[in-house]
């Protein structure tokens, strides 16, 4: 095959391929690499390959190094590299050293593969199946080290969070790495069903158990049965559900509504709760025995505002994803937007966030999410937090102080008045002006 | 502050080359470490690191600011890449950031922390801390391949950059 065959061949394929010297330097370029790495041919030749490409291997993973040094060609390693947008595009690498007529070595030749819509794909699919948590907060990788772990466990698993910070998805990671994997996860919210009705519900039912029971009926922990059960918000149960989900968990057995069998369950409990359940226990609403049966190990995520290097990543997760769905090309946002992010409390957390984009994704009419894109409540609880004036940031202060003393006295008024210099009448006004629950 | 932030700090503090630099009113005070300008430069094989994120070495200079002279008070081995340790570099505080490619993501978040961020900038370090005194870091010279004119100002980098002759949109 003669070059100018070899070089058309070269031009026509979507691969990127360029070659090096011994050296490092460029010596070829397609127009497929330019394409993919958004940098010329006249520009890349006789430069530093690593400048060029600007990828993570480079510098401690380079596929040419590699092959330079084993004599083994890489295949389809994976990376990425930063485009002159600062977009990460994903990329599978190969490489192979080329030698002259002589044998002697001249140099090397790279291909690379735009894999992003692949990998894209890939992702959405994980993030559907398997509820994978994904992260980069060092907070929350630190607890995330530890799922695997608590995971292989067969002891009852306590999250807790603010409300739509990942609780249930936590628990499907759990459930996905576990031994319960191949069974089933039965999700059963708490505070979402009747009192009357979550016992039926949750243990089932016998025929004839009360009227319109014409037929028997499996509850949630037969239905979890060895997999994995989810209680949300089992700081909502009533104090009788307490008692029966306490000897469930210590029996590890119950009779269903109108049977007199005793039936086991093997299923693994994993509760949550955005409630402070020890609260709830000294003010008598939970049992503390239950508490303590269930608060084997403690999973605490904490809220989005906490791990703003969450917002960025999880913002473009959904922003890929929401593109897709609604067949649209927005790819980016713009400063104003992720300045706002960023200075946004969350109250909502991923939840709120993921709303947020699926709304100005739905709205937005051009390629980059812009402010008149979001929520306009949004931006003006983000101004009205930024122009707080000395008083309101006095009160918070005052409330959060009342608030700290008032948990280190065990709700005792009297007590906490006297730390906080003040009488106790002042104190109750205070605690009914900022309606601080005691 | 952990430990090792702490060690990086008595190493800033008690270089002579940093002491130099400093005013006399600070040597011995509290202010010691904070009062100079830390510059954080990623290098591989005495040049720039190609990418920031996944950069494995960071030199810390101390200078008084752009145009000064830089003195180079520590080097930050990160194994697992300096995006996973953006932490360590706010601890610090480092100042400013003089670096190769740096995703969007990274470099937003160096900003909002208050790092100025020269970006997309190549060539031998030595030619680069040049170029910091003489401020002429905004120049072709020290362009990556393939931005077609400079671009690379302190909080607002890469606005304005080219590709193929086209103005970005700010993003």
């Amino acid at each position: 095959m003669d070059i100018l065959t070899s070089e058309t061949i070269l031009e026509s394929i979507s691969d990127g391929v360029f070659t090096i010297d011994n050296e490092w330097r460029i010596t070829y370029f397609n127009s497929a690499a330019e394409k993919i790495t958004g940098i010329l041919r006249d520009q890349a030749i006789g430069l530093s390959c690593c400048e060029v490409f600007k990828s993570n291997m480079c510098e401690s993973h380079c596929p040419l190094r590699h092959t330079f040094t084993t004599k083994e060609n890489v295949r389809e390693q994976r990376g990425y590299i930063v485009n002159l947008m600062g977009q990460r595009v994903k990329v599978s690498v190969s490489s192979a050293i080329l030698y002259d007529s002589q044998g002697n070595r001249i140099g090397g030749v790279e291909t690379f593969r735009d894999i992003s819509a692949i990998e894209h794909l890939r992702s959405l699919g994980a993030f559907k199946r398997e509820g994978t948590m994904v992260t980069k907060s060092e907070t929350m990788r630190k607890i995330l080290h530890i799922v695997p772990t608590v995971a292989r466990s067969a002891s009852t698993v306590l999250i807790t969070g603010e409300s739509g910070s990942g609780k249930e998805v936590m628990a499907r990671s759990i459930h996905s790495l576990s031994e319960q994997k191949n069974g089933p996860f039965i999700a059963i919210n708490c505070a979402a069903i009747p009192d009357s009705l979550l016992e039926s519900e949750l243990f089932g039912y016998n025929k004839g158990a009360f009227t319109g029971a014409d037929r028997d009926k499996p509850g949630r922990f037969s239905l979890a049965d060895k997999g994995t059960l989810f209680l949300d918000e089992i700081g909502e149960l009533s104090p009788m559900m307490q008692v029966k989900l306490l000897r469930v968990l210590q029996e590890r057995s119950y009779e269903p509504l109108g049977s007199v069998e005793t039936k086991k369950t093997s299923a693994r409990i994993i509760c949550a709760t955005n409630a402070d359940l020890e609260r709830l226990v000294r003010l008598g609403k939970f049992r503390q025995d239950l508490y303590y049966r269930i608060n084997v190990i403690t999973l605490t995520i904490p809220p989005l505002r906490e791990r703003k290097e969450d917002i960025i990543f999880l913002a473009h997760q959904f922003l890929d994803r929401f593109s897709v769905v609604n067949n649209k090309r927005v790819d980016r946002f713009s400063n104003d937007v992720f300045k706002l992010f960023l200075s946004y409390s969350w109250p909502g957390n991923i939840r709120e966030l993921e709303n947020v984009i699926e709304r100005a994704v739905v709205l937005c009419d051009s390629d980059e999410v812009t402010l008149s894109d979001l929520p306009s409540a949004m931006s003006r609880s983000h101004e009205e937090h930024s122009v707080l004036n000395v008083n309101k940031m006095k009160e918070i202060a005052e409330k959060e102080s009342i608030r700290t003393v008032l948990e280190k006295h065990d709700y005792n008024v009297s007590a906490a008045a006297k730390d906080l210099d003040m009488h106790r009448s002042t104190l109750y006004r205070k605690i009914e002006k900022y309606k601080i629950e005691i | 502050m952990n430990l090792e932030m702490r060690q990086v700090c008595r190493k800033i503090a008690t270089n002579p080359s940093y002491q130099a630099l400093r005013s006399p009113k600070y040597v011995g005070t509290k202010d010691a470490v904070s009062f100079c300008m830390k510059l954080a430069i990623p290098t591989t094989r005495q040049r720039i690191a190609p990418l920031f994120d996944s950069a494995t070495n960071i030199e810390l200079y101390a200078t008084e600011g752009y145009g000064c002279d830089c003195v180079l008070v520590s080097t930050l081995e990160f194994p697992e890449g300096a995006q996973q340790n953006l932490e360590t570099l706010y601890h610090i505080p480092v100042d400013t950031v003089v670096c190769g490619a740096i995703s969007n993501e990274v470099e937003r978040l160096l900003v909002y922390n208050g790092v100025e961020v020269f970006s997309f900038l190549c060539g031998p370090v030595q030619e680069v801390l040049k170029g910091w005194k003489e401020r002429s870091l905004h120049g072709y010279t020290f362009s990556m391949p393939g931005c077609l004119r400079p671009h690379h100002c302190p909080k607002r980098s890469r606005d304005n950059c080219c590709i193929r002759g086209e103005r970005r949109k700010n993003h």
